[in-house]
């Protein structure tokens, strides 16, 4: 067989972890190999071992035959082998000529010229369809437009070998469609392709072959006809997944909460990062609002929970005006909220699993008498909640919380927040950067909720989840509300087209 | 785990004795008191005495330094000069006065010598001095008349006089200063000019802007030399001087010419000859203690430093009228007042100077 | 049977009191005590050879090997009159320690220790010099006294943070000088120097920190300063591991974004958390001078050398006790004993400043301590993997996923 790269019995471990355990993965020339598994699998290892950002412990690298050593991304770039990483390493300030140019200007009697360079990427733009403007900023392109930067910085440098982490996350369904167009076109141009993904979707539409990886370990290499969804699922998460949510036909009952024109004005952009945004949530229903990252998502939650102060506007939870409440009444009257960010907001990571999930209750007297901490209570809370959400932890309600999987985290958070039995749950990407498994759970809970009268206000990046689960969709698009849509009635397109700004409606407000 | 503890903590112990088997063992010693023993000070002009008579006559000397400013740590570092050995401690300067009033009982087989101070408890209620501790006290008003004599020989009739606190050293210095000054201008049948206004206590030993802003306020008002026997606010008059053109500052305890190049001349203190005295009493068998002595110019307690550069074309007149005044006190044809106003008020008066105001201000009422 | 029940759940808790459970993370501490004392002994090697090779010349030729056994030595050289030396001079540092590690703690970096123990020494001797009252009483209104005065100084630290965003270092800072002037000030405007020199006058009898203790001691010095700081630890232990206040401000300490997205109130938190600071170390600047024989300077140098100094151990014994209360006790403690060790290195003819250097090589590589304890941890467990517990560590990790 004629592989162009192969990476042979491959180990990497950090610290105890073993990131690698004996993988063996190997290119075809001109073929699109997806490298699929869960968070923590091992994937971005793999790719940063043979892109020469970490140096395997054991193993063989093999390009066309001969094995070679990979020390520094230079050397991949030598062997022609270009990765278009998740998080993208653009300057903002440069031109998209300057961002593709760096690192290989060329220059005369010690001035930039850009003119070659720029028409050379002008060629490429027209050969693969990459349109974006040579000249324009990075910080005045969309997402979807860096990335193209991203492929072509790899195109001006010849790569043959084209690595994409995770490409997917980022896009709108429209732009999904393009990329995998493109990518087609790269195999078709005899390129050879690496994606690296957890969405078995678009594994099937544009892989030729799949490498499964799960936890570390290699569980082979499929060719994408010969399976199915299902069949990778398994391979990915050792268990059969069922995709299928077993929603039951929600009973909404009256209005819980209402934004009447919520507005907050960034004065650094000198622009609305919210601007008039109202809608409400009823008891018994799932409000799921949709939109690519960056359209006032995060300030939206940010504004209603009371983590900002917002510039204009309402916010009545059952008929209570509570604007200008601070955050603990917020809390006091039934609002729960998962965080965008459980790092940064949902945990105190230094804190033991028990005491983090207290946070919001510690001063009820439940938890406390006269300022002391019952220390008995706390356990007991605990390893209730331990025993009902199934949290699992090295050291059970002890551990501490940055010692716990990000799944089991997440689970704290979710277990906290459901316990106080809040009328209204927001949760903000609730399932970000979790496994299959992990997942599942998650939905289920929140799905719980909705049977039970709750109101759940959704705020997620991932299309599927927001249409898995939603009763009603409302998208987000520059900080406007511009869409309210039915799930069973809309479709991934045409969601797409509203994220994108492409499509306007108009949102039909009950008041 | 617990049985190494323990053993740890044995073996520790045992290094209790250690202190009385340290090898070497020093006769004379001294007690640093709170700069160290380079300050250019007091600790370093004791120490140079020490090590002069020391080296010359073939002892055993050394310095301790306590571990803070307290009676108790002073008492501790004399404890352990003691262990190490010591026949006689010396201290220099006031702050050792309460841990000296302990010590000589506590240790009434060694020697002290208490340089600028007298032993007392802490509350000042009762002062003792017993048979072998020695204290020594300067004629500080001897030194200011010198230094008084020598500006107005120096051509500088406009005087003042910062005092740090009211204190007796202090007070002396600063009759000194009238007295010197006002003997001169009779001598040379020039007028001074000295108001009550420019001599102050500034209360307090500690460089401030208010002490600063004080002296330019003097420097602008004609004054030309000010005698700053303040410690550390001296250098605020010195900071003035260095603005003003032909604005002087006479230095006090040591020779600061060095630190400033406004300072003209300093009254010096010879902490250095004062220790290489007792030494010389306590090793030839003359040791005469329980009482306080004074040293004076005649017995080389206090003096001006030999470089008069400074007065510029005047130096060597004055150095020779300082040299001729020297020895006129030295010999008690002039008897220089004390720090009692009467005795300076008498002094002026034989000099044919009223100056009531003036006089009045050299030794206030005692504050409260 | 229910006596030694008792007896055994008491013992459980002195050990928990007493050893931190991360105890493993001390480790760092240690080792860059044993840096510190391994620099100090290899300088004094250096002077040693460079006297004996006659390079320089001095008045009292060092001896070494007496004063590395000096040196170690430490509180012990005297017997008990040292280690009641030592635990007199441990017990301010350790308050100071205590101060800057509770802040640490909360977040905040209180580097204003300094300035609150002036402002509480400055009060608290205010208070023993011009307040008639009889003998246990006040030397406790003193004290408090003092304690008020750094509390009321810190908080207004934790006011300018919280209500005017001025962040806590450059306040702190500021509030150090301000203290000190304004101490001059208030000494001189109250007349409480003493008339023959430039400090105060000495407090009353009534309102030094008692000496009960001392005679145990071998006369005298030994005050019950440090039974006071150990009763400081105990209650901050208690406040930070036993209640809602201590939950609080830890969490607003670790992580202020989630306990504002917990709502708690995050300013009111941080003004608490200073003004407690600020009492812990005016109670520090009140027992180093309410002392027989212990005076305030009114002059910048010896206000620096010796008030704003404790302040900056405190620093120093924080970082060292990794910010744990119980860990401010030992290594306030643990200064204590290298300084009087320095103390007694007199004898061998070396600098008291040696126990300076080795405190500040301890320092340096304390700050290095997430480092060194990286360092540490990975040896610890290649050679854990290398003998047996393989599989364990493959559990506990499995024990971590889902």
């Amino acid at each position: 067989m004629n592989y162009v790269i192969e990476m042979l019995n491959i180990c990497k471990s950090f610290g105890t972890l073993k990131a690698n355990d004996d993988i063996t993965f190997q290119l075809q020339k001109g073929e699109v190999h997806a490298l699929v598994g869960e968070n923590g699998a091992g994937k971005s290892t793999l790719m940063s071992i043979l892109f020469g950002l970490y140096h395997p412990d054991s193993g063989v690298i093999k390009f066309q035959g001969e094995e070679v050593s990979i020390k520094n991304p230079n050397d991949a770039n030598r062997l022609k082998i270009g990765m278009v990483h998740q998080h993208f390493k653009l300057v903002d300030v440069f031109t998209v000529t300057e961002n593709i140019i760096l690192g290989m200007e060329e220059t005369k009697n010690g001035f930039l010229t850009k003119e070659n360079s720029r028409n050379r990427i002008i060629e490429l733009r027209e050969q693969y369809k990459l349109f974006v403007d040579p000249d324009a900023y990075i910080k005045d392109i969309t997402v979807g437009m860096q990335q193209r930067v991203e492929i072509l910085k790899m195109l001006y440098r010849d790569a043959d070998i084209l690595i994409f982490d995770e490409p997917t996350a980022v896009l709108t369904p429209q732009e999904i469609d393009e990329l995998m167009n493109t990518i087609r076109n790269f195999k078709n141009e005899g390129k050879s392709i690496v994606i690296i993904t957890h969405k078995l979707a678009e594994v099937m539409a544009v892989a030729d072959r799949c490498t499964v990886l799960r936890k570390g370990k290699c569980i082979g290499t499929v060719n994408v006809k010969d399976v199915n969804v299902d069949i990778l699922a398994e391979m990915m998460v050792g268990r059969k997944i069922s995709f299928d949510i077993d929603k039951k036909p929600a009973r909404v009952s009256t209005e819980l909460f209402r934004t009447e024109k919520l507005s907050l004005f960034n004065s650094e952009k000198n622009k609305f990062d919210v601007h008039d945004v109202s809608f409400s949530v009823r008891g018994g229903e799932i409000v799921g609002i949709a939109g690519i990252e960056g359209n006032g998502q995060t300030e939206l939650v940010n504004i209603i929970t009371g983590l900002k102060n917002l510039t204009s506007g309402n916010i009545y939870f059952k008929d209570e005006d509570i604007t200008k409440k601070s955050i603990r009444n917020k809390l006091e009257l039934g609002i729960g909220h998962i965080p965008e960010d459980r790092h940064k907001h949902g945990l105190v990571l230094d804190f033991n699993l028990s005491d983090n999930l207290i946070l919001q209750s510690y001063y009820l007297p439940e938890f406390q008498k006269h300022g002391f901490l019952k220390k008995n209570e706390i356990f007991e809370h605990a390893n209730d909640l331990i025993k009902r959400f199934d949290i699992r932890s090295g050291a059970g309600a002890v551990s501490r919380a940055r010692s716990m999987s990000g799944g089991n985290q997440q689970k704290a958070i979710i277990a906290r927040e459901i316990s106080r039995n809040p009328e209204l749950l927001i949760a903000v990407q609730p399932t970000r950067g979790l496994d299959i498994g992990a997942i599942e759970y998650i939905h289920e809970k929140i799905l719980e909720e909705r049977d039970n009268g709750k109101g759940v206000l959704l705020i997620s990046l991932e299309l599927d989840e927001i249409m898995n689960l939603s009763d009603r969709i409302l998208v987000i698009y520059e900080g406007q509300l511009v869409a309210e849509l039915d799930p069973k009635k809309t479709s991934f397109q045409e969601i797409g087209l509203y994220m994108s700004g492409s499509k306007k409606g108009v949102i039909n407000h009950e008041v | 785990m617990k049985k190494a503890l323990l053993a740890l903590a044995l073996a520790l112990v045992s290094v209790f004795t250690l202190v009385a088997c340290g090898e070497k063992t020093y006769e004379i010693a001294m007690v640093t008191d709170s700069g160290g023993i380079d300050d250019k000070s007091f600790n370093q002009g004791t120490w140079e005495g020490i090590k002069e008579y020391a080296i010359e006559n073939d002892k055993s000397y050394k310095y301790y330094k306590p571990s803070e400013v307290s009676d108790a740590a002073y008492l501790a570092a004399i404890d352990l000069a003691v262990q190490g050995g010591a026949k006689i401690v010396i201290t220099p300067g006031f702050l050792f006065e309460t841990a000296i009033y302990a010590a000589q009982t506590t240790y009434p087989d060694v020697k002290f010598v208490l340089i600028d101070g007298e032993p007392h408890t802490a509350d000042y209620s009762t002062y003792k001095t017993e048979e072998n501790t020695l204290n020594v006290l300067f004629d500080e008003h001897e030194v200011g008349f010198f230094a008084g004599y020598a500006l107005v020989y120096g051509g500088y009739t406009n005087l003042g006089f910062f005092g740090g606190m009211s204190v007796p050293a202090v007070q002396r210095f600063g009759i000194g200063w009238v007295a010197g000054a006002y003997y001169a201008a009779d001598e040379l049948d020039v007028a001074l000019t000295f108001t009550a206004d420019h001599y102050t206590y500034l209360g307090s030993f500690a460089p401030t802007p208010e002490a600063q802003t004080t002296a330019t306020a003097w420097y602008n008002a004609g004054v030309s030399v000010i005698f700053a026997a303040a410690g550390g606010a001296g250098s605020s008059a010195m900071l003035a001087a260095e603005e003003g053109s032909n604005k002087w500052v006479v230095g006090v305890d040591k020779d600061q010419s060095g630190d400033s190049d406004a300072v003209i001349t300093s009254a010096l203190k010879g902490v250095g000859e004062a220790a290489i005295a007792a030494l010389t009493d306590y090793y030839d068998g003359n040791w005469d203690g329980g009482r306080t002595i004074s040293l004076g110019a005649a017995e080389g307690g206090v003096s001006l430093p030999a470089d008069f550069s400074r007065f510029g074309a005047n130096a060597a007149a004055v150095e020779a009228a300082y040299e001729a005044v020297f020895a006129k006190v030295v010999a008690g044809t002039i008897v220089v007042p004390t720090n009692d106003k009467a005795s300076l008020a008498a002094f002026l008066t034989t000099l044919g100077v009223d100056n009531a105001a003036l006089v009045a201000k050299a030794e206030p009422a005692p504050a409260e | 049977m229910k006596f030694k029940e008792m007896i055994a759940k008491l013992w459980l808790g002195i050990k928990k009191l007493f050893v931190p459970s991360s105890y493993s993370a001390a480790v760092p501490s240690f080792i860059a005590i044993g840096f510190g004392i391994l620099f100090g002994i290899f300088t004094m090697f250096i002077i040693w050879m460079l006297v004996i090779t006659g390079v320089f010349t001095v008045d009292n030729d060092p001896q070494f090997f007496y004063g590395i056994t000096l040196l170690l030595a430490g509180g012990f050289n005297q017997g008990m009159y040292s280690i009641g030396y030592t635990l007199y001079r441990a017990a301010p540092l350790i308050l100071a320690g205590l101060a800057v590690g509770f802040a640490f703690r909360t977040g905040l970096f209180n580097i204003g220790a300094p300035g609150q123990m002036i402002v509480g020494a400055t009060i608290a001797v205010y208070v023993g010099i011009r307040v008639s009252m009889p003998a246990p009483w006040h030397w406790m209104f003193a004290l408090l006294c003092g304690m008020i005065a750094g509390g009321l100084w810190g908080f207004i630290v934790g006011a300018l943070k919280a209500l005017l965003n001025v962040h806590e270092v450059v306040a702190s800072i500021m509030m150090n000088y301000v203290a000190m002037y304004s101490s001059f000030m208030f000494i001189k405007g109250n007349n409480l120097l003493d008339g023959n020199t430039s400090h105060t006058l000495g407090v009353r009898a009534t309102a030094m920190i008692p000496y009960g203790t001392s005679a145990f001691f071998g006369g005298y010095v030994m005050n019950i300063g440090i039974i006071l700081a150990i009763i400081a630890v105990i209650v901050i232990y208690i406040v930070l591991n036993k209640t809602t206040l201590g939950y609080q401000l830890k969490a607003v300490g670790f992580n202020k974004d989630a306990s504002k997205y917990a709502g708690m109130n995050t300013k009111r938190n941080i003004m608490i958390s200073m003004a407690i600071s600020g009492i812990l170390a005016g109670m520090g600047g009140a027992i180093l001078f309410l002392v027989s024989g212990k005076y305030i300077f009114v002059t910048k140098d010896m206000m620096t050398a010796e008030l704003m100094s404790v302040g900056f151990d405190g620093i120093s014994v924080a970082l060292l006790g990794l910010s744990n209360p119980v860990g401010a006790l030992f290594a306030g403690l643990f200064l204590a004993y290298i300084r009087q060790g320095g103390y007694y290195l007199n004898l061998a003819n070396y600098m008291a400043e040696m126990a300076d250097v080795i405190t500040a090589v301890i320092i340096y590589f304390s700050a290095l301590s997430t480092a060194l304890y990286a360092l540490v941890k990975a040896k610890k467990l290649k050679f854990k993997s290398r003998t047996k517990s393989r599989k364990k560590i493959a559990d506990e990790d499995a024990g971590g996923e889902v």
